[in-house]
Formats: structure tokens, C-alpha cells, sequence
């Protein structure tokens, strides 16, 4: 009864600056857990997760990646056939703020998707629970997180709490959502045969799905 | 939320996990018990092992059909829009995080571990997801495997694995589904023409080698199964290439024109570890005047090689074996030379915590470093009971070792990683300055692991590569073909020496292994291979890629076999070392062999048991 059920993958990969949480929102949406002892990333690790979105049963595959800078180099391979990329940063601290157009050019260079300019990309702002300390006020925050995602075309923006389990979920929902609905909006796996083809033309066929080469 | 129901197949009480945590002192191996099931969804037919305690009540039984009926079990699957109705949204219990639920559609293959012969010890199995994830493994305390493994095959067809006997695979039907799709071929025929044409494509599947069979049948219904990513269409194709290389195994170093055709190397020897070093034995090897000559420091950190040392003479072994302490030296010197770095260490120290706030708001480069290393102490080995609970002291000593390692080098400063190197000699010390100081004869090895460029990591992992087309090439041929050859999945196993794959016991113990540089410096690199070897039918046969064989190595961690891995790496030493007139030159010079600095198989007396 199972063998006919179709089920989609939809690749998502976290990036910020180190101690931003990435590794805490991936286990509080995966396992609903947080946990203070989860020890900073090296290399690259995924979880999975199936959900349902309106009738069709998606697996999230969640990529954390190390912040640790000089480590990026080596793991980008992982980078492509993404389907959305998650950019997080910590609320109560501004230079992991600052570094948000870094990961995100890196990102595009790295993962090389088809269509740069609209590739979903979310940004995250983590640990408001420490409201308190925030480096700046709440307001100015979240006015300056969302002017900078309306500079990147419209960047959905949250809020959210990996500890306290804040706007986690439906962060990531809205994700899948996202990324499966310009899945489904996709007219071809290879668009650009569509048209006459440029045999010299050094063509990355890297659909949403993406290959690793 | 929608209720997903369902029907038990199969329930199975007393079925243990198996959590082997770093999480203590102590090397713990603990047994979880529970409850295995094979449940019937509308979904799909599930695999799930629930802990004792929360089993059927998170499971809300279903009042519908005959027999018993089980709703969906979280996190698999839900439904997206009514995550707080949950079960598992409030506490959970702490071993919830253990409990699974798969997909047996999403099963790639298991590991059926049967007790050895005459040996206690309980069945057990070990699923291995198409993703290359690695479930908990799960031990048959009452019965045997066998009913399991029946009412799986209802499900999906299985097959144990030739090579590997404990590896059971389940037979993939696609080439069945493939051929059946080709139906649809008409639909996409165009795009098959084109795709042929397609430059990229094409090489990636080196269409040229492959069968008309593939031609015909497989990519055409490839490209129909939208189901499946991209990325796994390319793999599919890929695998068919590899499957024609399979043949033609032999390495070829277009580089430096250094062809070599598969080289025998002689059987592996059997080796055996032997037991730690003890107080008694350590004392016996000094001098009248408590300082070791020569011969007696090498043959010494030959018995540490083989046998590790006892753990109350940690304290002191390993200020030898990490420089701080001199062996020529009398224990007087030594305790001179103590006192003079410790006043060293002071000066440094100082020199960061003298630094006021109004310093630091002119000092970014400080404080970005200083945020750094607390984030990281906040984070290492936290399960430890050394390092655990808030306001711990160790917490302040580890953390004022690396700041003051900051000062020690600058220009190095602090890189994620070395709180992984420095916490377990801040635990074998117990004090910042003797900490501090072997942590500086430890960074003196592994420094350019950090270093910004990250060349040394990427020269490791390049020698490892070249290791494994001796040691076992046709695992590195089917790396090469599945785009791993860059052994980037062995990463962290490089960068912290294993820190994240051992308990902490079993760390200290290679460490202190790795310290004696026996049997040639780059002994780590042989246990990487020798760690791969093992793992070779099980990526080979679950036809693994990339992002798989990244996961299925990262899920081994702490459920390596130490001794194991030391002695498989021992005996790959010994194959390499006989033939290595008929080594390629890097490869000597990856291992130092034919170096006499460096013992190599150690010859006589030593050698003999
Ligand atoms: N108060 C609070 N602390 C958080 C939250 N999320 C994470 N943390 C803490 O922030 C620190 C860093 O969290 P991680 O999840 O390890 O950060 P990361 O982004 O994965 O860091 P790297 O692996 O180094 O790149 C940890 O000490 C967490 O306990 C949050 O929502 N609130
Ligand atoms: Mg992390």
C-alpha cells in the first residue's frame, strides 16, 4: 500500500555565525528537544523529519553546518541541490547580524542555484528569549532585520526561540511550504533544454534537486 | 489533526537499545528497554521502537477495526498544521529522543549482530536508513531476531549480503518500477533525446560505457519518477557507471604519471593489544634518579603504543608524552622546569584578565575571541560530570587555559576544536598550568589543523585518499566515482582526533597512543583507512553517495570499537611496511617508512610475544 505513495524531499541547509543556535533550532523543529549540552558543529550533519504539508508528505532533510568560519571551505559540497537555505542569527548579538551577507553571497557562490535572484532563503533571529539582552532594543531589531529581508527581495523574517520553542515550528513549516510550492511550480526538471541548447555552454542542469558535482 | 491509524504486525516487548554515551566518566553501556513494532498506516508500513515507560500511551490507541490499532507515532508523520497537539510536545523522558519510527520504505539495509559462539550477549539489529542514517541499535533480550525479521519480509524483500554476513539488504525493486514506468516513456521521450545531448549529463554518466540496457530502460524511467530528487537520478546513473568500472579495478595517478596496478600486499597480521602501562611498570623503567635513558623512553612509549596506560598514571605519563615533562630529566628538574613555566603561565594569564572593559570596548578583536572561547566552554563535554551543572570551577579553569592560550599565540588565537583537545587534559591535571602546558605540546602537533587556510586538513585527507587506494581500492575507486574521493566525511575525525566518535575514556586511551608516534607519525591516518575498511561493504552494498556516506560515518560515532581499530590499523602497518619497495614513493613518505628516525616494525625481542 505504501509503494505508490510519492514522497518528496526537500533539502534545507542552516548557516550563521558559530553560537548563533543553528544546531539547537535543527534539534528543537527535528526532536523537539533543547538541550544545553549539544556541543559546537565541526564538518556537516543532517535530520530528518516527514511532514505533511496539505495532503503531501514532505521529508525535510535539515543540514547544519559548522559557523566556524575557516571550516566552511571544505563542507560546501553539501551546499547544492538545496532547497532552501536558512540564515539565523542571535538577537543579542550584532556582529552575528553583520555577518548575514557573507553567508548569504557564500551560499549563492557555493550552492550555485539556477535562479539566484529568487532562491528562498528565510532569515531566523534566535534566542529571543533573552529578550533582555538583546544588542539592541527589541524594536529597532526587528525593524533592521526586516528592512535588511526587504533589501533581499523580500526574505521572510522570524522570531524564534530554540529553547523555549518559540515560532520554531512554524518557522520550518512555512519553510517546506515554500520550497514545495516553487517545487510544484516548476514546469521541468531541465529547463533550460527547453529552449535550443548551447553545447559549449557550461551548463550546471542542477535543478531545485541539484547534483553535487 | 488527522489521525493516522493503523494495525500492529508485529509487537515485540524487551527489545533494548543500546545507548553508548560520552556521558560519563566512565565508558557507560547502557541497555534502554522497550518496544519494537512493525505498524500498517495508511502512510506506510513503519518500523518503530518506542522506550518503556511511554510506549502505547504515546501511541493513543485507536478505537477502530479489529485487533489493535496505533495512531502515527511521533515525529513521523504529522500533521503539519497541529504540532501543539502533539503527545511528545511536553516533557519527554530522557531517553524519548532514542525512540524511532521508519519508513520501511526507507530502509536501506540492517546489521544483524548474532552473538558469538559460546559467548553471552543478546542478538541485535542495526537499521540503516536509504539517507545512510543509523537508527539506535537494538538488542533481542527474550527471543530471537527471527520473528522480525519474518513479518519484515512481508514487506520488502531481503537479502543478506555475500561479502558481509551480518549486513542484510533489502532488495531495491526500482529496476522492476523503472522498467514498469517505461510505459510513460512515450510523455517524456523528447526530453530524453535532449537530455542525451546534454553536455553535463552526459559526462557525469560516461553514457558512452553504458549498456544499451541502460539506455533503453533505466534513465528513460529515471527521468520519469519525479518522486525521486535530483540528485538521487543522478546518483542512479552514476551507480550504473561504477557498476561497469567495478571491472576494471586499478589506480592511476594521471598527476605524476605514477600508474600502479592493484599491488597484493601480505595477508594481515593478527596483533593484539596489550594491557596498560601501571604505576609499577612505569617506575621500574627510570633511573636511580627517577630519569629514563634513552632505549628505556623508547621502549617505554612503545608499551604505551600498545597497551595505552593505566589511568592513575595519566597524571604524569602524559606530561612526558606531550613534552612538557623531559624524560632525560630527574624528577627535580623536571619539578624546576615546572616552576618556571608555571610563573610563565601566570605572566600570560595576567596579561588577559588585566584587561578592563573600557580596554575591551576599544579591543573588537578581543572580545570577538573572548565571546568565542566562552561560547565553546559552554559547550564541551557538558555530559561530563567534570564539566557539568552551572557555576562548575572546571568550567572557569577551561576556560582561562584557552584564554591564556590566546595570549600564547596570538596569532592563532582561539579555533572551534581546541576545547575538544583541551578538555581532557584539564580532567587528567586537574590544574590550569599543567593543563595549559600540555595543551601547548598538544597544539604544537595538531596547529596547523586550525590554521586559517586549512591546508595541513586538506593534505590529510589527500594522503588518506592515497593511503586507501593501496589499503583498499576498490572502496576508494567507489568513493572516487560517488564524488567522495575527497574524503571530506572524514573531516572531523581528523581535526580532533576522533574527540567526537570515542567516549572519553576511549579518547584518552587513543591519544595517548597517537602521542608515542609509533608506529610512524602519521599513525592517525591509518586508523581513519582501517576504520573505513571496515564500513566498505556496508557503503558499497547500501550503494551509498555522498550525502549518505557523510551521514552513515558521522552516526558512527560511539559505536567504534577501539581496540578494534587499533589493532586492524597496526596490521595494515605491517602490510604496508613489508612491501614498501613496492609502494609508491608518496605513500612511504605519507607513513615515514624507510625513515630511521622513525622505528618502524620493531624488530626482535620487542616484537615477540
Ligand atoms: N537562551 C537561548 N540560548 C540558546 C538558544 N539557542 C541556542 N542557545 C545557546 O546558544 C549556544 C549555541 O547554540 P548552538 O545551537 O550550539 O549554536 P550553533 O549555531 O550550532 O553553533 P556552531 O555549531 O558553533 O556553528 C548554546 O550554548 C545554546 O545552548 C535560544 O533560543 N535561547
Ligand atoms: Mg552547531
Amino acid at each position: 500500500m505504501s509503494g505508490t505513495r510519492r514522497k518528496a524531499l526537500l533539502k534545507v541547509i542552516i548557516l550563521g555565525d558559530s553560537g548563533v543556535g543553528k544546531t539547537s533550532l535543527m534539534n528543537q523543529y527535528v526532536n523537539r528537544r533543547f538541550s544545553n549540552q549539544y556541543k559546537a558543529t565541526i564538518g556537516a550533519d543532517f535530520l530528518t523529519k516527514d511532514v505533511m504539508i496539505d495532503d503531501r508528505l514532505v521529508t525535510m532533510q535539515i543540514w547544519d553546518t559548522a559557523g566556524q568560519e575557516r571550516f566552511q571551505s571544505l563542507g560546501v559540497a553539501f551546499y547544492r541541490g538545496a532547497d532552501c537555505c536558512v540564515l539565523a542569527f542571535d538577537v543579542t548579538n550584532a556582529v552575528s547580524f553583520k555577518s548575514l551577507d557573507s553567508w548569504r553571497d557564500e551560499f549563492l557562490i557555493q550552492a550555485s542555484p539556477r535562479d539566484p535572484e529568487h532562491f528562498p532563503f528565510v532569515l531566523l533571529g534566535n534566542k529571543i528569549d533573552m529578550e533582555a539582552n538583546r544588542a539592541v532594543s527589541a524594536k529597532r531589531h526587528v525593524t533592521m532585520a526586516q528592512s535588511w529581508c526587504a533589501a533581499k527581495g523580500g526574505m521572510p523574517y522570524y522570531e524564534v526561540s530554540a529553547k523555549e520553542a518559540v515560532n520554531v515550528e512554524a518557522a520550518f513549516q512555512a519553510i517546506a511550504r515554500d520550497a514545495l510550492a516553487r517545487e510544484s511550480a516548476d514546469t521541468s526538471d531541465f529547463p533550460e533544454l527547453e529552449n535550443n541548447i548551447n553545447l559549449n555552454e557550461n551548463n550546471r542542469s542542477s535543478s531545485s534537486g541539484g547534483c553535487n558535482c | 489533526m488527522k489521525r493516522a491509524r493503523g494495525i500492529v504486525a508485529l509487537r515485540i516487548p524487551g527489545v533494548s537499545a543500546r545507548l553508548t554515551d560520552d556521558g560519563d566518566d566512565q565508558p557507560t553501556d547502557e541497555y534502554i528497554p522497550g518496544t519494537l513494532a512493525i505498524v500498517e498506516k495508511a502512510t506506510g508500513v513503519f518500523i518503530e521502537w518506542t522506550p518503556q515507560g511511554e510506549d502505547e500511551c504515546g501511541w493513543v490507541l485507536a478505537d477502530e477495526d479489529s485487533g489493535h490499532t496505533i495512531p502515527s507515532l511521533s515525529p513521523k508523520p504529522v500533521d503539519a498544521s497541529s504540532s501543539s497537539s502533539l503527545p511528545s510536545s511536553g516533557p519527554l523522558s530522557p531517553h524519548s529522543r532514542l525512540r524511532f519510527s521508519v519508513d520501511v520504505n526507507d530502509l536501506s539495509s540492517f546489521k544483524n549482530v548474532e552473538p558469538k559462539k559460546g559467548k553471552k550477549g543478546h542478538p541485535c539489529i542495526r537499521l540503516i536508513a536509504k539517507d545512510g542514517t543509523n537508527y539506535v541499535p537494538l538488542y533481542f533480550l527474550t527471543q530471537s531476531t527471527k520473528d522480525f525479521i519474518d513479518v519484515l519480509q512481508r514487506y520488502v524483500t531481503l537479502r543478506r549480503s555475500a561479502r558481509e554476513h551480518q549486513l542484510v539488504l533489502v532488495v531495491d525493486e526500482k529496476a522492476e518500477a523503472l522498467a514498469q514506468s517505461l510505459s510513460t516513456l512515450d510523455q517524456n521521450g523528447d526530453i530524453m533525446g535532449r537530455f542525451m545531448h546534454n553536455p553535463y549529463a552526459t559526462a557525469m554518466t560516461g553514457l558512452s560505457k553504458i549498456t544499451t540496457f541502460v539506455q533503453d530502460q533505466v534513465i528513460p524511467a529515471i527521468l520519469d519518477s519525479d518522486a525521486v530528487s535530483q540528485e538521487e537520478k543522478i546518483r542512479a546513473m552514476r551507480e550504473l557507471r561504477t557498476e561497469t568500472d567495478d571491472t576494471r579495478l586499478k589506480i592511476s595517478r594521471e598527476a605524476d604519471f605514477e600508474v600502479v596496478t592493484q599491488l597484493e600486499l601480505p595477508p594481515r597480521p593478527d596483533i593484539f593489544r596489550e594491557s596498560p602501562v601501571t604505576q609499577a611498570v612505569w617506575s621500574s623503567f627510570k633511573h636511580s634518579d627517577g630519569s629514563f635513558d634513552q632505549a628505556k623512553s623508547h621502549h617505554m612509549m612503545m608499551n604505551v603504543f600498545r597497551g595505552g596506560v593505566e589511568t592513575e598514571l595519566r597524571k604524569e605519563a602524559w606530561k612526558y608524552l606531550l613534552g612538557y615533562y623531559e624524560w632525560s630529566k630527574t624528577p627535580a628538574e623536571n619539578e624546576k622546569k615546572r616552576a618556571k613555566l608555571e610563573k610563565d603561565y601566570l605572566r600570560m594569564k595576567g596579561q588577559w584578565t588585566s584587561i578592563s572593559e573600557d580596554q575591551e570596548s576599544r579591543f573588537a578583536k578581543y572580545v570577538v575571541r573572548k565571546a568565542l572561547v566562552e561560547k565553546d566552554v559552554a559547550r564541551t563535554d557538558r555530559t561530563l560530570k567534570f564539566f557539568a551543572g552551572d557555576d562548575n570551577p572546571n568550567l572557569a579553569m577551561l576556560h582561562n587555559v584557552l584564554m591564556t592560550y590566546c595570549m600564547y599565540d596570538f596569532d592563532l588565537g582561539y579555533v572551534q576544536g581546541m576545547s575538544d583537545f583541551c578538555s581532557p587534559l584539564l580532567y587528567v591535571m586537574g590544574n590550569e598550568c599543567d593543563a595549559f602546558w600540555c595543551f601547548v605540546g598538544f597544539m604544537q602537533r595538531v596547529h596547523a589543523n586550525f590554521e586559517k587556510d586549512q591546508t595541513a586538513i586538506k593534505v590529510q585527507l589527500n594522503q588518506l585518499r592515497d593511503l586507501l587506494m593501496i589499503v583498499n581500492p576498490k572502496l576508494a575507486n567507489y568513493l572516487e566515482s560517488h564524488d567522495s574521493d575527497d574524503m571530506y566525511f572524514c573531516f572531523r575525525w581528523l581535526i580532533v582526533w576522533f574527540k567526537r566518535e570515542f567516549s572519553f575514556e576511549d579518547t584518552c586511551k587513543l591519544w595517548e597512543v597517537l602521542w608515542t608516534c609509533q608506529p610512524c607519525p602519521n599513525f592517525l591516518l591509518l586508523i581513519c583507512a582501517a576504520t573505513l575498511d571496515r564500513q566498505t561493504e556496508t557503503i558499497i552494498e547500501n550503494k551509498f553517495g555522498l550525502t549518505e556516506i557523510l551521514k552513515h560515518v558521522n552516526d558512527l560515532s560511539m559505536h567504534h570499537d577501539l581496540d578494534e581499530m587499533l589493532t586492524s590499523a597496526e596490521a595494515i602497518f605491517h602490510q604496508l611496511s613489508a612491501s614498501q619497495d613496492k609502494l609508491p614513493m608518496h605513500i612511504c613518505e605519507h607513513l615515514a617508512l624507510g625513515d630511521k628516525s622513525v622505528v618502524g616494525t620493531p624488530s626482535g625481542d620487542e616484537d615477540d610475544e
